[in-house]
């Protein structure tokens, strides 16, 4: 093996080095292993819907503990219930006072994707396929490199970016603006397909599923379009504090589908 | 199922107590038995590679499974519900079980850098940057050497995963402090402050959360965010760890054409 002189890392290689020590304890956590030694940050379960956070947070002793809280919960319901009682919502007691006194479950409900639920009252099926739909899309850009590339157009070079795209899983029916700017960064960090990138653009799409991008490449394509034609993709016009999210006011865009709402967020280092 | 076996007979002996070591061993458990079976593995016994595989295959799986659902992508058989059963799942996991089967056979692997876990995650990351890589049609495909680090787009690169992982190890237990397996050194670099403003970075959060939970002002809260990745950076620097110079050069190149 041959010795090379090294470079100190870079602000961004460093902090990227850090995000990794987290997810090597979920990568861990993952795989069974006992998260001894692992590092454990304090950030909570509210950053992450999975619950990620929370078990790398907490460890396997907090899981333990939760899962028996749930357990003393579920056995606690039982016994005030009884064999084939009904079930009711604590503070509703039907006058017996003891339902008041449950405690209420520390879980979520389980998340049901819209596509399995059928028509609530024998309506219309394509009723419930034409809810909102959301899709985020990530645009990346390492470095300043490779400038040069592209068409020609200077800083302008869509091939320039590398781009993912995913369907976030936003609980609680909370639309597109309510979502902070951190979660959006922070999810689309956690699936940058460049290692330490310096520019980072959001583009949220929420709207009905007939309307939406069909296909990766069509969400690709709808957010270079929007990126290019608000002036993202431009360094010059992408003003952020280092390390925080701007948000742009929605306007009309010619790319973007009828019945569709987006929202563009950037970060820059 | 264990297709890599044929293998073995190639793998470098090397002493358990290095991988135990290695594995930061003092409570046991998963982790112990895990460096217990990569040290016999490596020594050839091929018993140790049914059982590690059955230990970790389905976690690894399970792993790029939530990765590709992350993504948007639908795995088609199974990825979805956490059963481990996806296709490409399968697949990225297969990748990074022959890439660390083969880092083993050629000695790349060295406990006394880092734990076989923390090896085996540094691989599993690169394996999914390429694969974000070559999913991604638009992506800038011509990065200079070392322009991923502490990753690699050479996906099968043991070296650059060895470094990497051993890389993270440090900053774990430098992060991690007296909870972690940080020796004397790594604590003192560090205050608790210190370590308590990287946990939030390593989670996260933005100059403007930091200034809330602080009580400063965003630009003070980026400014010391500077300054302690800085030091960390020169922390990191002195111990050997960093990107190679060759790659900064040729990034350097590259930027100025």
């Amino acid at each position: 093996m041959t010795s090379r002189r090294r470079d100190n890392p870079t602000p961004e290689q460093t902090e990227n080095l850090l995000v990794m020590t987290r997810e090597l304890a979920e990568f861990e956590a993952e795989l069974g292993l006992a998260p001894e030694g692992a590092t454990r940050t304090a950030r909570g379960a509210e950053r992450n819907d999975t619950g990620r956070s929370l078990r790398w947070k907490l460890g396997v002793a907090g899981a333990a503990l939760a899962a028996a809280a749930a357990v003393a919960v579920t056995v606690g319901v039982f016994m005030v219930l009884g064999p084939g009682g009904k079930p009711a919502l604590p503070g509703t007691g039907s006058g017996s006072g003891r339902t008041a006194l449950l405690p209420v479950p520390p879980v979520r409900p389980p998340e049901i994707e819209p596509g399995l639920l059928g028509p609530a009252d024998g309506g219309d099926a394509t009723e419930v396929a034409e809810q909102h739909v959301h899709m985020v899309v990530a645009l990346y850009r390492q470095g300043d490199e490779p400038r040069g590339q592209g068409a020609g157009s200077g800083d302008d070079c869509t091939s320039c970016w590398c781009v993912t795209q995913w369907t976030p899983d936003w609980s609680q029916g909370r639309g597109l603006c309510e979502v902070p700017d951190a979660e959006l960064l922070t999810g689309s960090m956690d699936r940058r397909c460049v290692t330490s990138p310096k520019r980072v653009i959001v583009v949220g799409l929420s709207g009905p599923a007939s309307a939406m991008p069909s296909s990766d490449e069509h969400a690709r394509e709808l957010a270079l379009c929007l990126a290019q034609q608000k002036g993202k993709l431009s360094s010059g016009s992408v003003v952020t504090m280092p390390g925080q999210m701007a948000q742009m006011a929605s306007s009309q865009v010619t790319c973007v589908p009828v019945g569709v709402d987006y929202r563009i967020a950037s970060w820059t280092r | 199922m264990h297709a890599f076996c044929r293998t073995m007979s190639s793998l470098h002996p090397q002493s358990d107590t290095d991988v135990s070591r290695a594995a930061g061993v003092a409570g046991g458990g998963a982790q112990a038995e895990l460096a217990a079976l990569t040290s016999r593995l490596i020594a050839g016994d091929q018993a140790a590679f049914a059982r590690l595989h059955d230990m970790l295959a389905p976690g690894l799986t399970r792993h790029f499974a939530r990765k590709l659902a992350g993504i948007g992508v639908d795995d088609g058989r199974g990825g979805r519900d956490g059963s481990g059963g996806g296709g490409l799942a399968e697949e990225l996991a297969q990748r990074t079980w022959i890439t660390f089967w083969r880092a083993l056979a050629a000695g790349a692997y060295d406990p006394a850098r880092a734990r076989p876990s923390t090896f085996l995650y540094a691989v599993a990351a690169n394996i999914w940057l390429r694969h974000l890589r070559e999913r991604s049609r638009r992506g800038p495909v011509a990065l200079a050497e070392g322009a991923d680090w502490p990753l690699s787009s050479a996906a099968d690169d043991p070296a650059a995963a060895l470094e990497c992982a051993a890389a993270v190890e440090l900053v774990g237990r430098v992060v991690g402090g007296a909870e972690s397996e940080a020796t004397e050194a790594d604590e003192a670099a560090f205050t608790e402050a210190d370590r308590q403003l990287l946990r939030a970075i390593a989670d996260g959060r933005t100059d403007r959360e930091l200034a809330a939970e602080l009580g400063i002002s965003p630009s003070t809260a980026h400014a010391r965010k500077k300054g302690v990745l800085g030091r960390l950076a020169g922390f990191l620097a002195g111990r050997g760890i960093g990107p190679s110079a060759a790659g900064a050069e040729s990034e350097q190149h590259r930027g100025n054409t």
